[in-house]
C-alpha cells in the first residue's frame, strides 16, 4: 500500500481513529509522518486544528473572493471569510482559533461539527453576563430543559414513537421561541 | 507604573501553599479560570495593537471603577524582565503562553495572590481565583462573583445558544477551566497510577503533570480539569470533577496504607532517603529535588515527622524552581551553580522549620 500524503513510499504507518462511532483510517510512510509531526502534530491526541482541517477541507475553494456565507447551499461551498475581522477558514485550520466573536456566526457549519465532538452539549445553560435578572433564570432552565427534551426526541426517534417524538419537538420549539423573546 | 511589584510578592510566602485547606494533604489548590472577551474587539491573536491596547484600558478602568480588589497591583507585562515573567509562572499567576507573549499584555492580581486577570492572553480576559486544598466550591463564589461585577461595566461577548464567546472554540459557553492539583505519592509507587489517569480521561476530564508531562510527572504532582465547557453548567461541571477528585483522593488514601502494612520497610526507605538528600546534600539537580520533596511530603503526611512543617515543604516545591532561585541569588545562575544554590536554600529552609 502506498503512502497517502506523497503517494510514493510504502505506507508503513497505519492510524485508526473513532471518530462519532465512525472509523478514520491514515495510512501514510515514515517521512510523511515525521513531516507531519513537527508541523501541526497530528499524532499528539485530539488536535484542534486538525479536526478542523478534516472538516474545512470538505469545503472546496472555487471561489476564493466570496465574503459572506450563502443562504442558498450551492454546491461547491465557497472558502468563507469573516466580514468583520477578516479571517478566513485557512486560518482557522492552520491555528485552530477564531478571530472574533462574529466568527461564531460565520464559521457556524464548520464549528458546529467541532462542537459536537468537543463538548458534553451543544447549548450554553450556564451563566449570563450582568446581574441576574429572573427572566435570565427562566431561560437558563428552559435551555436545561430543552437538552433534556432533545434526548428524549432522539430516543423516541430511535424506537420509532412518531408521535411522542412530534409532541416533543413541539414543546421544544415553543421553549425555544420563549428563549429568543427573552433575549 | 509602580516600582516592581514581584519584589514585594516576592517576600511572601505563596497562600495557596502555604495556608491550610480541606484535604490538604493530598490536594494542594484548586483554581478556576474564566474565559472571556470584550465583544467589537477581534480576539488577541488577530487583533492590531490598538485593539490590545483598547482591551487593556477597558478592563483596568473596570477594575479601577468597581473597586473589586482592596490591594492589588496592575503589572504592564512588557516591562517586567524575564526572570521576574519566571516567578509569576512558577507561583501559577500567569500562563505559559502569557509568560512568552509579553507584547502588550497586562497582569492584574490582588496582593494575597488569590486573584489574578491576565490580559490579552488567549482572550481579552482570563481570570483566575485560587485556594489551597480541594474547595472548588468557595473558588466558584469568588470568581463569579469577580466576573458578575465585571459584566457590568465590561461588554463581554455572548450568545444565547453558544454562550461565552472565546478564541478558541475549546473554551466556548462557560469558558470554565476548574482544576485541581494533587499530591498522588501513593499510586505512583503502588503503580497505579497509569489506571487512574486512564479512567479519569475516560470521564472526559483531562490529566496533567505539573512538572514534566504524563506519568513521568517529577514530584508526583498532577492537575486534573474539565475539558468540556458547553452543555452543562459551571456548577455541574464543578461538581463532576469534585466528586472524581474525591474519588481519587480515597484510591491515594488507600494505597497509602497499602503501603504502609505490605511494603513497610521499602516506604520508609524511600522516604528517609529523600529526607537525607535534602538535609544533607550540596548539590542537588531539579529532578532529584522534586522527587525527593515529594517523598518527604508523604512522610510528613503520614506523621513520620513531627519536625518538618508540611508547609514549609510544600512552598519548597515553588522555591527551588530556576526562577525564584535566581531571584533569592539576586542575580542569573547557570544550573551547575543553580544546584549548589538551590542545596543550601533546602538545607536552610529545613533546618528552620526544625527549630519551631
Amino acid at each position: 500500500m502506498l503512502c497517502e500524503i506523497c503517494h510514493k513510499n510504502e505506507a508503513t504507518i497505519h492510524i485508526q481513529e473513532i471518530i462519532n462511532s465512525q472509523k478514520k483510517a491514515l495510512h501514510i510512510c515514515q517521512d510523511c509522518a515525521s513531516k507531519k509531526n513537527t508541523g501541526n502534530g497530528i499524532f499528539n491526541g485530539l488536535n484542534l486544528a486538525d479536526i478542523l482541517y478534516n472538516i474545512s477541507s470538505n469545503i472546496s475553494s472555487t471561489a476564493p473572493d466570496a465574503e459572506k456565507i450563502q443562504d442558498k447551499t450551492v454546491t461547491p461551498v465557497p472558502v468563507i471569510t469573516c466580514g468583520k475581522c477578516g479571517w478566513t477558514t485557512a486560518k482557522f485550520s492552520e491555528k485552530g482559533r477564531i478571530g472574533c466573536a462574529n466568527c461564531y456566526n460565520v464559521f457556524r457549519d464548520i464549528l458546529s461539527l467541532a462542537l459536537k465532538n468537543m463538548h458534553k452539549g451543544t447549548l450554553h445553560v450556564g451563566k449570563r453576563p450582568g446581574a441576574r435578572r429572573p427572566e435570565d433564570e427562566e431561560a437558563g432552565r428552559n435551555a436545561i430543559e430543552i437538552m433534556k427534551l432533545q434526548k428524549q426526541l432522539e430516543e423516541h426517534v430511535i424506537r420509532e414513537e412518531y408521535e411522542k417524538a412530534a409532541q416533543i419537538r413541539d414543546r421544544i420549539s415553543t421553549l425555544k421561541s420563549k428563549n429568543k423573546k427573552s433575549r | 507604573m509602580q516600582d516592581n511589584p514581584v519584589n514585594k510578592l516576592f517576600e511572601k510566602r505563596v497562600s495557596w501553599l502555604a495556608d491550610s485547606g480541606p484535604e490538604d494533604d493530598i490536594a494542594i489548590s484548586s483554581r478556576i479560570r474564566l474565559a472571556r472577551n470584550l465583544c467589537d474587539l477581534p480576539f488577541p491573536s488577530n487583533a492590531s495593537t490598538e485593539h490590545l491596547d483598547s482591551s487593556t484600558a477597558a478592563v483596568l478602568l473596570a477594575v479601577e471603577k468597581l473597586k473589586i480588589f482592596k490591594k492589588f497591583y496592575e503589572i504592564d507585562m512588557s516591562k517586567l524582565s524575564a526572570l521576574d515573567r519566571q516567578v509569576l509562572l512558577e507561583r501559577r499567576l500567569i500562563s505559559r503562553e502569557f509568560y512568552a507573549k509579553k507584547q502588550n499584555t497586562a497582569l492584574i492580581m490582588t496582593d494575597d495572590e488569590i486573584c489574578a486577570i491576565m490580559i490579552n492572553e488567549e482572550d481579552h480576559l482570563r481570570m483566575q481565583a485560587i485556594l489551597s486544598g480541594l474547595r472548588l466550591g468557595e473558588v466558584w463564589k469568588i470568581i463569579d462573583r469577580m466576573d458578575d461585577r465585571l459584566s457590568t461595566e465590561l461588554p463581554f461577548a455572548f450568545d444565547v445558544n453558544l454562550g461565552y464567546l472565546t478564541s478558541c472554540p475549546t473554551n466556548v459557553g462557560t469558558g470554565i477551566r476548574a482544576s485541581v492539583m494533587l499530591h498522588l505519592p501513593g499510586l505512583v509507587l503502588c503503580e497505579q497510577i497509569n489506571a487512574v489517569i486512564q479512567a479519569v480521561n475516560k470521564l472526559g476530564l483531562a490529566v496533567r503533570g505539573i512538572f514534566g508531562e504524563g506519568t513521568e510527572s517529577l514530584g508526583n504532582l498532577f492537575q486534573i480539569s474539565n475539558q468540556s465547557t458547553l452543555g452543562e453548567t459551571e456548577v455541574q461541571i464543578i461538581d463532576r470533577l469534585e466528586s472524581v477528585i474525591r474519588q481519587i483522593i480515597n484510591h491515594e488514601k488507600n494505597s497509602r496504607q497499602k503501603l504502609l502494612h505490605n511494603r513497610r520497610e521499602f516506604l520508609m526507605n524511600h522516604i528517609g532517603r529523600a529526607f537525607g538528600i535534602l538535609r544533607h546534600s550540596y548539590i542537588v539537580s531539579s529532578e532529584e529535588t522534586l522527587n525527593s520533596l515529594s517523598a518527604l511530603r508523604l512522610g510528613v503526611d503520614m506523621g513520620m515527622f513531627s519536625s518538618v512543617d508540611i508547609h514549609t515543604v510544600n512552598e519548597l516545591f515553588v522555591t527551588v524552581q530556576p526562577g525564584h532561585l535566581q531571584k533569592y541569588a539576586g542575580k542569573e545562575i547557570d544550573p551547575s551553580e543553580r544546584d549548589i544554590f538551590r542545596a543550601t536554600l533546602i538545607r536552610e529552609r529545613l533546618k528552620s522549620s526544625e527549630k519551631k
